[in-house]
């Protein structure tokens, strides 16, 4: 293992079920000791990915590897692996303290301490059962476990639904502080990009059951630019870019491209009197996953993954 | 990793049967008051008759099990290979732990069985089981053998029934419940096919019972474990 948590390696995997193809021919790396932001919109394979690599299910087709190893059936790996959906697949009908005690059972880096002080910040009750408690509530104590549990490599599958704002905010907080004092591997997916991009390092986008892009956050930001400005400068100054969507008010135009400007660009666009903006990863995602822009991108897809 | 794991941690087998155990304890504690009430109030009542009312419950603890095999397959596998088990661990934690629930449940079952027997003795009263055990009956071992057996392949059919209900449909599942019970099936007919064993010690009698006992939790055993080990776990939708 490495010293930060756990690599992933997909090579070729494909996961069915009956007719509907949820994984297509999978290749993907996730770096030991990241954060990675596992993007997608409903139905692109977020879960069935997260489950192939918890061992929940075999693929139909090609090769999971965490650390190095199949997960499937694998005693060295598994306990180290840790899928959290909603409230986790725990028993819902024993309190919270029985579960804490049943999962630090099972667990072998849970911390106790960080449970209780996460039990402390979300304000769960150990006394009460999962089965009972709000769908927040049960999100909370999800998280709970996820982070308390230190595996080094941890799966966060939409945690956040049903959350309100400032706890959602705590769970980004708790999570940036232990994974700094304890670094892994740790894959977030959710559908509420604009509040994990802080959080994240990399970025895999799903679309459809294939990989449409996986780098590193930093360079994908840097490659996100909008331009506004007059129409006619604006469509001269994106020529021959990727132009990931357009928005027009008028003779004024904002158009997001997905390249990186050079020292030239940038003095160019000063010269023309267009405003050169950041791309969040949100506005990123919403256009790299526009079907519109889909088999522009298809083209690309063997060079991101 | 900077944290540092826990060592000196039990296997998962171990926590499995553990955890399976401390739960049938507890729905077994609720059975077997609500036999004793029930068998209590009914012999108060119609004692002096001489029927054994415990004796109409071998069917009832056998299918209680059964059931609450079913019940464990459904509930836990998800949760057990959620918590970063195999499936071989729940494999041998579930066939140990209700093999054991089996013929703890057996042992209960005549223990109490005897102490009926000695009520009915002590009112003067005579003692009649309905499938022929006798007031005499006192070979335990052979009365063991006659209930527990029975009692322990109800427990490991009733895993092997929620095994295939997890791994095709319901409507499956379904279908395959002759299979599924047969193991079960097969038992109570041999046991019901002839003299309990208590009565009719003879070699021919003990391979049949004996035989039946163990050639049918053997089959629903390594059924269960074979359909287990490649089993996926479905998810709940969220």
């Amino acid at each position: 293992m490495s010293d930060t948590g756990y690599g992933v390696t997909l090579r070729g995997v494909t996961q069915r079920f009956g007719s509907v193809v949820a994984l297509d021919d999978v290749d993907l790396q996730i770096r030991a000791g990241t954060i990675t932001g596992l993007l997608g919109r409903n139905g692109s394979g977020k879960t069935t990915l997260s489950v192939l690599l918890a061992a929940f299910r075999r693929p139909t087709a090609g090769q999971v590897l965490v650390d190095g190893q199949d997960p499937w059936e694998n005693e060295r790996v598994v306990p180290n692996v840790c899928l959290i959906r909603e409230a986790g697949d725990l028993p819902a009908d024993e309190r919270m303290s029985a579960v804490l005690r049943y999962v630090a059972d099972r667990r072998p880096f849970f911390d106790p301490d960080l449970a209780g002080r996460l039990m402390d910040t979300f304000a769960l009750d150990p006394r009460r059962r999962p089965a009972r408690l709000s769908r927040g509530q049960r999100s909370a104590f999800g998280i709970v476990v996820g982070l308390a549990s230190r595996a080094p490599l941890t799966v966060l599958d939409e945690v956040h639904l049903g959350l309100d704002a400032p706890s959602r905010y705590a769970f980004y907080d708790a999570l940036l502080d232990d994974y700094l004092a304890h670094p892994r591997t740790i894959l977030l997916s959710s559908h509420l990009v604009d509040e994990i991009d802080r959080l994240v390092e990399d970025v895999v986008v799903l679309d459809r059951g294939r990989v449409l892009l996986a780098q590193d956050a930093e360079s994908l930001r840097a490659q996100g630019v909008a331009v506004t400005g007059p129409s006619d400068l604006v469509e001269a100054f994106v020529a021959g870019r990727e132009v990931l969507g357009r928005q027009r008010l008028g003779r004024t135009a904002q158009l997001t491209v997905r390249a990186e400007l050079s020292a030239d660009d940038v003095e160019r666009a000063r010269r023309e009197g267009l405003e050169l903006g950041p791309v969040g990863l949100q506005d990123l995602f919403v256009h790299l996953t526009d079907p519109q822009n889909r088999l522009r991108l298809s083209g690309e897809r063997g060079g991101d993954r | 990793m900077s944290a540092t794991t826990r060592s000196g941690r039990p296997s998962p087998t171990l926590l499995t049967t553990r955890l399976v155990l401390r739960r049938a304890v507890v729905y077994g504690g609720w059975f077997w008051l609500v036999v004793v009430v029930l068998v209590a109030s009914a012999t108060g009542r119609y004692g002096p008759d001489g029927f054994s009312f415990l004796g109409y419950g071998r069917q009832a603890v056998s299918w209680f099990l059964f059931s609450q095999a079913i019940t464990l397959v459904a509930a836990s596998l998800r949760v057990h290979v959620g918590s970063g088990m195999t499936r071989r661990s729940f494999v041998r934690g579930a066939l140990a732990a209700h093999t054991i629930i089996g013929a703890a449940h057996g042992v209960v079952f005549v223990a109490l069985l005897q102490l009926e027997r000695l009520v009915h003795q002590a009112a003067g009263w005579p003692f009649v089981v309905h499938d022929g055990l006798d007031a005499t009956g006192t070979r335990l071992g052979l009365l063991l053998l006659d209930f527990g057996g029975t009692i322990v392949v109800a427990s490991l059919s009733g895993l092997l029934v929620g095994i295939v209900y997890q791994r095709v449909s319901a409507w499956w599942g379904t279908v395959a419940l002759p299979f599924t019970v047969g193991p079960l099936l097969v038992v109570l007919a041999v046991s019901q096919a002839g003299p309990l064993v208590v009565h009719d010690p003879t070699p021919a009698r003990l391979v049949a019972v004996v035989g039946s006992v163990v050639g049918a939790g053997v089959v629903a055993a390594l059924a269960f474990a074979l359909l287990s080990l490649r089993a996926p776990v479905r998810l709940p939708p969220v």
